[in-house]
């Protein structure tokens, strides 16, 4: 008996081991897939790879990926993907490793395999994530461990330590006759402003991810409200082109919580930030007090003279809002312990009414909610434009860029030269369209010589009104973050109707309207990236802000505006060392 | 045969010589036993003796050429660390946290082993060392996640405390009120890892000879008067070794279930020096500078090492077994 079980017990452990493979067999599903759309010339050829695909997908414990995989093969079946051909410069076969985000959704689409056809280049990934993103950059930089091409969210915040790493050569200098054959890459290099601030000593060593928003988005942040219109919708409180009062937008909260229109009794959550937006989103991200991207500690100049925001009465305002939405409970409570991915789950169940700093992945999250069954159309789930107390909706501008991509100090020169000619034909009209629609046939069919010249060859919802993204990592095709370009024309093509960018469009059309009155929080390249002894040592504050905050919106009963008075005294002599340094 | 052995033995110690051959010998002969003992000592070599020379980062400020091109920085560290005004409150908390999980937490694995070994059903006795066990296999981020299902605003307990109370207590969280926090550390920590400390006690209990408590039988003891004089006296030494290495860990405040648990609106009383430096190395924006982190480690094992020789010194006055 005790054998009989004890071979049962060893049984299961071996399926769990290959259940556990799952994802392997299921990525391989999916690469052979892509492989076999972009080797494929005849559309029965491309039939033929769904079938293949698909038959693997049956094979997985998880078909989903698969069967998408199997499904954008198909698309390819309409007229056949465009096989380029291999220049014979590229003869050597080159592999680069790169940071990014979900590595385990990259390498397995047209896409890649088209950069290996073209380029004969292959990334070899390396998974961060945004909670652990800088960390282990800083890491792998102190341990000499870093990847060929290292992808950082950098921002101003972090400009003594990239200066400081640069001058150790933890990076390899971006020299000027890289461009020299590359027009396009040097029309950046040339035009923005970008690249001066993130030049030491006047030699480059991080290449920008341009921002491709429009020009009416100047350069602002995409990160607002997203809430659940058809709540609103429910509760009589709707507002026309989702643009709130802050009164009315304070009462909406208030009537979801009390009338619970999705009935989620006790469990009805109003607004939920990510942890890097806790609690400041609520009331001065959104309110008058100056931010620089993420960060509403930073300095900015009043008269002439650099201040410490927080130490303005508007900044105190902003803390009085943040706490009594607090103590109300309009901000859910538990946010204060959240730690990774809490309030987007809660928003995916259902759970909660507004999250902060979705635009981004609207689709994402609108795609999971319906399947779920949690809405049952997209448009349950959208964009709020959110008037702050004083009547203006703010912006918060930031750089032109998005994220930064820096060599490592030890890379080949032949790797930098692949890369750079890769970059390079990512900003032609054929490398927009490849990063944002795949290869031609495949993707999209050409009509003309513009970008946006496109029949899209992508399958429409349910609904038929909006494309699906047949991309596994979506929007993260961090390979090409080289090149995110083109100010606008990629996404805001008639040719590529998606729910996501019709709200973000919807946003950014708004700013240029005047409709309602719009301020936009300047960004200051010259701060932000200022390097000073004391500067680099404190930074602008931004965690011990954050944390008292935080501490004080938890305590009822406190006279908040008092207390926030006594830890800006607390302070003011550490941040007075960085002050002088800035307006000396 | 066993006369013989220990006359060989005996004979071998008389002769140096022949002592040093003999140990030769008895390694050849057990040379596979003592292959076993090469992978630990690498470990121990690669893992915890080759990162010594790291130390010197603590005097040093940290260049990426390495640790032999970092310039020595006089004592800047540790200056530095006494100026910030977040160490003092992290070290007190540090302090503060360790000596309540020994107050309370150390003597309760104790308590659970005895009462455990109370236990006539040898079943019963199994299923409960065995729920006991378990919570220590848990991660705390996953135990974080249990915490905030239970004690969080939609919680359980709050659901069950709002079954007797009208909003008294809506104001109320243990995981970030400042005043509950330290007692939420401890007793969750007893919940996680007492179970498997009564194995080493349950071990020392199984060890003592049965014909003492045969003999209180026999003398009519009750089995109070068993667990006095018999059990405790019998497990003392172990108690004794536990307790001089759990002082010897003092400043050890448990960073996975503090960091795990631990939320702005308790720094003041929950941040520990683990954490603290964690956040000012990696969260902050001055970015990383490995000095320090080692200056504030070496300066955490100095007192570690020191209160351990001090309560090891406690334990040998008290007529107990040295650890060192």
């Amino acid at each position: 008996m005790k054998r009989k079980f004890s071979m049962v017990v060893a049984l299961l452990l071996a399926l769990a081991m290959i259940a556990g493979c799952g994802q392997a067999t299921q990525d391989a599903a999916t690469t052979a897939a892509a492989t076999t759309a972009a080797a494929a010339t005849t559309a029965a050829a491309a039939t033929e790879a769904a079938t293949t695909a698909a038959a693997a997908a049956e094979a997985t414990t998880t078909a989903a990926a698969a069967t998408e995989a199997a499904a954008t093969t198909a698309a390819a079946a309409a007229s056949g993907p465009v096989v380029p051909e291999l220049d014979p410069k590229y003869a050597e076969p080159i592999v680069v490793s790169m940071n990014v985000m979900n590595a385990e959704r990259n390498g397995h689409d047209v896409r890649s395999e088209f950069i290996k056809q073209k380029f004969n280049l292959t990334f070899d990934y390396v998974p961060v994530n945004w909670a652990d993103w800088n960390e282990k950059i800083r890491t792998w930089i102190a341990t000499s461990d870093a990847p060929d091409l290292i992808w950082w969210d950098l921002k101003g915040q972090q400009a003594q330590e990239y200066t400081s790493w640069a001058e150790q050569e933890a990076f390899a200098p971006i020299k000027p006759e890289y461009f020299n054959d590359r027009p396009l890459l040097k029309n950046v290099y040339d035009t923005s402003p970008s690249i001066p601030a993130l030049s030491v000593d006047g030699t480059l060593y991080a290449w920008p991810s341009m921002r491709d928003n429009p020009a009416d988005a100047q350069s602002c942040y995409t990160s607002y409200w997203c809430y659940r219109r058809d709540w609103a919708q429910a509760l009589g409180l709707y507002k026309e082109d989702d643009i709130y009062t802050w009164d009315e937008w304070l009462n909406l909260i208030r009537a979801v919580i009390e009338k619970d229109p999705g009935n989620n009794g006790t469990a009805n959550a109003g607004l939920v930030m990510p942890n890097w937006g806790f609690p400041h989103a609520a009331a001065l991200f959104v309110g008058p007090p100056a931010a620089e991207g993420n960060e509403t500690a930073s300095y900015i100049k009043v008269d002439g003279k650099y201040v410490w925001p927080p130490s303005l009465p508007e900044y105190k305002t902003g803390v009085k809002w943040t706490y009594d939405m607090y103590q109300e409970g309009l901000i859910y409570k538990d946010n204060i312990v959240f730690s990774a991915s809490e309030q987007e789950d809660m928003v995916k169940a259902g759970l909660a009414f507004a999250c902060y700093n979705v635009t981004g992945s609207i689709t994402n999250f609108t795609d999971t909610m319906l399947q779920d069954g949690v809405i049952s159309d997209r448009e349950a789930w959208g964009t709020a434009v959110v008037q702050s107390y004083d009547g203006n909706w703010y912006m918060t501008q930031t750089e032109d860029y998005w994220t930064v991509t820096a060599l490592n100090g030890a890379i080949e020169e032949k790797k930098i030269d692949r890369i750079f000619d890769f970059w390079e034909y990512l900003w032609t009209v054929e490398g927009i369209r490849l990063r944002r629609w795949g290869t031609e046939g495949w993707g999209y069919e050409a009509t003309g010589p513009n970008v946006a010249d496109v029949k899209m060859l992508w399958e429409f919802d349910e609904e038929g009104k909006y494309y699906i993204d047949p991309f596994l990592n979506k929007d993260e095709f961090n390979e090409a973050n080289g090149a995110l370009n083109d100010r606008g024309t990629t996404i805001l093509t008639p040719g590529n109707p998606t729910y996501q960018y019709d709200q973000m469009m919807k946003v950014w059309n708004l700013m240029a309207s005047g409709k309602i009155p719009v301020v936009v929080k300047e960004f200051d390249f010259d701060v932000s990236f200022a390097v000073y002894p004391n500067k680099g040592k404190y930074g602008s504050f931004g965690s011990e802000v954050k944390e008292r905050l935080s501490a004080l919106v938890a305590q009822p009963g406190i006279d908040v505006e008092a207390e926030w008075d006594k830890f800006v005294a607390e302070m003011m002599p550490r941040v007075q060392l960085v002050l002088d340094e800035l307006n000396g | 045969m066993a006369t013989a052995t220990q006359a060989r033995t005996i004979g071998a110690k008389r002769s140096g010589k022949g002592s040093g051959a003999g140990l030769s010998r008895r390694i050849f002969k057990f040379r596979w036993i003592y292959l076993m003992l090469l992978p630990p000592l690498a470990y121990f070599f690669i893992f915890r003796y080759m990162p010594l020379y790291g130390i010197q980062l603590a005097f040093k400020d940290y260049v990426l050429k390495g640790i032999a091109a970092s310039p020595w920085n006089d004592f800047a560290h540790f200056k530095y660390m006494f100026l910030e005004p977040g160490f003092v409150p992290a070290f007190r908390n540090t302090l503060i946290i360790s000596f309540l999980r020994i107050l309370i937490g150390f003597p309760f694995p104790i308590i659970l082993a005895i009462l455990i070994n109370e236990v006539r059903m040898r079943r019963f006795k199994r299923v409960l060392q065995t729920v006991y066990t378990f919570p220590h296999f848990l991660s705390w981020v996953l135990l974080s996640g249990i915490m905030l299902n239970l004690l969080g605003s939609n919680g359980m307990v709050r659901k069950a405390v709002g079954l007797f109370s009208s909003g008294a207590f809506d104001n109320w969280n243990l995981l970030y009120d400042g005043g509950a926090f330290r007692w939420l550390l401890v007793f969750s920590d007893m919940w996680k890892e007492a179970g498997w400390g009564t194995i080493i006690y349950l071990a020392s209990i199984a060890g003592i000879d049965q014909a003492l408590y045969e003999s209180a039988d026999i003398d009519g003891a009750s089995r109070l008067q068993k667990i006095a004089y018999l059990t405790l006296p019998g497990i003392a030494s172990m108690i004794a070794i536990q307790f001089v290495l759990r002082v010897g860990a003092i400043m050890e405040g448990g960073f996975d279930q503090v960091f795990n648990l631990y939320s702005a609106p308790v720094f003041a009383q929950g941040d520990i020096i683990d954490t603290y430096i964690y956040r000012l190395s990696f969260v902050r924006a001055s970015g990383v500078n490995l000095g320090f982190p080692t200056a504030v480690g070496l300066f955490k094992n100095i007192i570690n090492f020191v209160l351990l020789l001090a309560a090891n010194a406690f334990a040998r006055a008290l007529g107990q077994k040295s650890v060192l």
